[in-house]
């Protein structure tokens, strides 16, 4: 990815997110990344290396909504133990619905193959007969739209579930570290 | 290190790299990273935080056709350098006690 395209998905996901002081973190990763890149960095890898947008826009929302309660001086330790068993439910719900999105499309492809090979096959083995082709091409066509139908149900589920699945990995990560 | 433990000493770790000179997130980040991790995303909300408590300014200057973004240690920031060292003669002896 170039600096432009960070900056510009940075922006997209700062504003989503209401982040607080967009300009500011953007003109903060712009200025790195030219420093970097001025001291010889690969502009690539290193823009590869900072983390997903999604990352730092949780990081910037987290250290925020931190900084407010220290100000407030929240009494947030009950809330803190709610909102994790919270989290956990949420997390063990969501990961079922994607085992469950993920079996549902496995089927979708595995049954539109299928049947596009099988009428692929049983069009060749038919040249002459009309009726049949009208049958296999159509045939054909419905498993078409079943792959189709398969990929965008998985495109649509690595979308939603990649920043989620991120968020699970860090908890887990924190975790560890508590526990070392 | 634990990730509080760590927290809690990045903005002292932060504020130190400017001690004896102004200086930029990306030099920063080099600076402190041959005693802590810092990363990028990281280091932005302890510069706005160092900011907001006035522990350091900053401003901008020109650099190859660009603006840089420079950070600067305020006496307050270097007040809180001070008391810090008083802390860690503190946390030095809990830390000698533990060990004991």
């Amino acid at each position: 990815m170039t600096k432009y395209e960070f900056l510009h998905k940075l922006n997209l996901e700062l504003l989503k997110n209401k982040c607080p002081d967009p300009k500011e973190v953007l003109s903060y990763y712009e200025e790195i990344i030219a420093d970097a890149i001025d001291s010889g960095a690969n502009e690539e890898t290193f823009i590869h290396e900072l983390g997903s947008v999604e990352k730092i826009c949780r990081y910037i929302q987290k250290d925020d909504s931190f900084v407010e309660k220290v100000k407030a001086k929240e009494p947030i330790k009950l809330q803190t133990v709610f909102s994790t068993s919270v989290r956990i439910i949420g997390y063990l719900i969501f990961l079922w619905f994607v085992v469950i999105m993920g079996s549902v499309g496995v089927s979708l492809l595995a049954s539109g193959f299928s049947l596009f090979g099988f009428a692929f096959f049983r069009l060749i083995q038919s040249a002459y007969d009309l009726n049949a082709i009208f049958l296999f091409v159509g045939l054909l066509l419905m498993g078409s739209g079943i792959v189709l139908l398969g990929i965008t149900l998985f495109r649509w589920l690595i979308k939603e579930s990649r920043p989620k699945l991120e968020q699970l990995l860090e908890m887990i990560q924190q975790w560890i570290r508590k526990g070392e | 290190m634990d990730a509080q433990l760590k927290k809690g000493f990045l903005e002292l770790v932060v504020l130190a790299a400017l001690k004896h000179e102004d200086s930029y997130g990306y030099k920063i980040i080099q600076d402190v990273s041959s005693v802590m991790e810092l990363s990028e995303s990281t280091l932005y909300p302890i510069l706005k935080r160092l900011l907001e408590q006035g522990y350091a300014d900053v401003y901008t200057t020109e650099y190859l056709s660009r603006l840089r973004k420079y950070y600067r240690i305020t006496n307050r920031g270097q007040q809180k350098l001070k008391e810090a060292q008083i802390d860690f003669e503190e946390i030095k002896s809990i830390y000698e006690f533990i060990l004991k």
